[in-house]
């Protein structure tokens, strides 16, 4: 799963668009953000932070707006899971 | 000519050796003999040559500082398709003489009527020099005629071998001697090929013998006198809309006149022909005349008065304002006056939907990542493309139309013809016209000027413009008129033109942009369903272009 990719993209007006802005919401209360399309499945659970980024800009009439998520999955590299501790000697 | 000079003697000498192999090849089917056979396949050789040769002396000529206008150029090209097909007919010689070793006996051939098929292919290698070096078009037609006289040869000798292999004897030199004449019959084809390059390097279109017949009669019934060399044919259109359309014109003549010819299939130019006739009766004059007309069993031609003018889009490209507002106004009081004449009460189905449906997967060819499955965000599952196409299907049983008009049919600003000195504007390419709703011709005119792929901001400015202009009139008709449900309607008809038309539109970005809005207003008209449709508001901004 480590190089799935979703994307949608379509035209919406400032009604409709509110249907998506509710459901992300709701997916991060929730903890779990899931995309789904044909019988693919990509699922994101934020649990640590999350680095949030806004960005607006306003150009020759063009507004272009950017909210941008980012966090880590926890992993085994990862130092701050837990567990205890263990060392290896080499014999 | 004397460019040419080198070519024609190489031609010449082409012609006369596949002549010989085709004579040599009739000897060994009435004596199969092991030296001829060779002697055949040794000249393959040297007719292989002769077309290498021949091959690069055009294509030096294409590229020597030597100036060649089209004619010139054409003329090359032909003699290479020529050259081309000669070696063909050569090959099909070997193949024949090969085929002989396979009968069970030598005499097994005299059964069969296999010299008319010689006697075609030798008087039309006759004359193919005299026809492309003079120029002559009923030679170029009588060289394609013996493809037609082959295929009848072989069709009568195919149904005696199918008769004689049920009896269930000598199967095996049967289908030998089916293979001698399927060679024949090939020959054929090659011989039409070099009438039609023939038939090119002079009127300077790729016709088909089929066409160029039409064209011919069509002309003469016109009264056309000249031959058809002294004629201008120029190709408009190409065969995008599965007719081709030229232009032909007399230059030559004081009394210089121009005819659109146009041939396809026989239905959708008999449609033309009736629709032309309904036009005249309602408004004299809209449509161009017609001056002739060819049917064939499957194909038909029609010549066309030429229009002169430009079209709605030129005009669009064009930065004069005051012709544009002209050609704009002339547009909208043509429009108004065929819709209020011909304006028939009665409600009848509105039919977007199914237009759309018959023509999407169309779309998902050129643009199959357009054809979205359902998804899943969080909660919120949208519809895949084609649940949302058959939602609206659904939900158009609802609309009722409530008048028809006799609509264009493919009213789109490529159809529609300016012309400033008259004051007035046509109208071409009708076959598809009808009684219909009037929002079929405002949503496609609509949609014609939006898929405009010019991003330029003075022109899309005006295509803008137009858009607004059209739509606050179709608005206003509505209203004068009683139509409760145009704008729920006006979403269907623009829903379809947006999605199909990205069909023709190979820029993604562009295509994506088109189907987007299709997609929005179909979104729109799913939510809005449960409430009343007069209620329904298309917003004008779906048909202002955005650069993002």
């Amino acid at each position: 799963m480590s190089d799935e990719k979703f994307r949608h993209e379509s035209l919406q007006d400032k009604e409709s668009i509110g249907k998506y802005l509710n459901a992300l919401s709701d997916g991060f209360l929730n903890g779990k953000l899931r995309f789904s399309w044909k019988d693919k499945q990509l699922l994101l659970e934020p649990q640590s932070l999350i680095k949030f980024d806004l960005e607006t800009k306003k150009k020759d009439g063009e507004v272009k707006m950017i909210l941008r998520f980012r966090w880590e999955e926890p992993s085994e590299g990862s130092m701050f899971i837990d567990g205890p501790l263990v060392i290896e000697t080499k014999e | 000519m004397h460019v040419f000079e080198g070519l024609e003697q190489k031609i010449q000498f082409m012609v006369l050796d596949v002549s010989k192999q085709v004579d040599d090849t009739l000897k060994i089917l009435i004596t199969p003999e092991e030296d001829a056979i060779e002697k055949v396949t040794a000249r393959d050789d040297y007719i292989d040559n002769f077309k290498s040769v021949i091959e690069n002396s055009c294509f030096s000529r294409l590229g020597s500082h030597i100036h060649l206008d089209k004619k010139g150029i054409d003329f090359i090209r032909a003699a290479n398709v020529i050259s081309n097909n000669l070696e063909r007919i050569s090959d099909f010689c070997v193949n024949i003489a090969n085929q002989t070793r396979y009968l069970s006996r030598k005499n097994f051939l005299d059964q069969y009527e296999y010299r008319p098929f010689f006697r075609q292919v030798l008087e039309a290698l006759d004359i193919v020099v005299r026809a492309l070096f003079h120029r002559d078009l009923s030679l170029a037609l009588r060289i394609c005629r013996a493809e037609f006289v082959l295929d009848k040869l072989y069709k009568h000798n195919f149904d005696k071998i199918i008769e004689q292999l049920q009896a269930g004897r000598e199967a095996h030199s049967l289908i030998t001697t089916l293979f001698i004449f399927r060679y024949l019959e090939r020959m054929g084809d090659a011989l039409l090929n070099i009438g039609e390059a023939v038939i090119f390097s002079v009127v300077g279109e790729k016709l088909k013998i089929n066409q160029y017949q039409a064209l011919r009669e069509s002309l003469d019934t016109l009264g056309f006198k000249l031959p058809l060399r002294d004629m201008d044919f120029e190709s408009i259109w190409g065969t995008r809309s599965g007719c081709r359309i030229g232009k032909v014109s007399n230059e030559g003549a004081s009394s210089a006149r121009g005819v659109i010819f146009k041939e396809g299939k026989l239905k959708k130019i008999l449609q033309e022909r009736a629709s032309i006739e309904l036009w005249e009766e309602i408004f004299p004059g809209l449509t161009p005349k017609v001056f002739g007309f060819q049917e064939g069993p499957d194909n038909a031609s029609i010549l066309l008065e030429f229009l002169t003018g430009c079209t709605f889009q030129e005009v669009l490209f064009n930065d004069d304002k005051e012709i544009l507002e002209n050609a704009f106004f002339l547009i909208q009081e043509t429009a108004a006056m065929i819709w209020q004449k011909t304006l028939k009460p009665g409600p009848r189905p509105s039919t977007f939907s199914a237009q759309l449906l018959s023509r999407v997967d169309d779309v998902f060819v050129v643009h199959p990542d357009l054809n979205a499955p359902d998804i899943r965000i969080c909660d919120l599952a949208l519809p895949s493309t084609s649940e949302i196409f058959e939602r609206l299907r659904e939900i158009e049983q609802e609309l009722k139309v409530p008048f028809t008009v006799f609509i264009h049919g493919d009213y789109n600003i490529n159809n529609i013809i300016y012309n400033q000195k008259e004051q007035r504007v046509y109208y071409i390419d009708v076959h598809r016209s009808k009684d219909d709703d009037y929002l079929q011709d405002l949503s496609v005119f609509l949609v014609s000027n939006f898929r405009v792929p010019i991003f330029e901001s003075s022109v899309r400015d005006n295509l803008n413009d137009a858009n607004r202009r059209f739509l606050h009139f179709g608005r206003q008709f509505a209203r004068e008129h009683g139509d409760p449900t145009f704008e729920a309607r006006l979403a269907f008809g623009l829903t379809r033109s947006f999605i199909t038309s990205t069909r023709f539109e190979l820029n993604p970005d562009f295509a994506h942009n088109m189907f987007s809005r299709g997609m929005y207003l179909a979104e729109k008209i799913i939510a809005h369903q449960g409430k009343p449709w007069e209620s329904f508001v298309v917003p004008k901004e779906i048909l202002r272009y955005n650069y993002f």
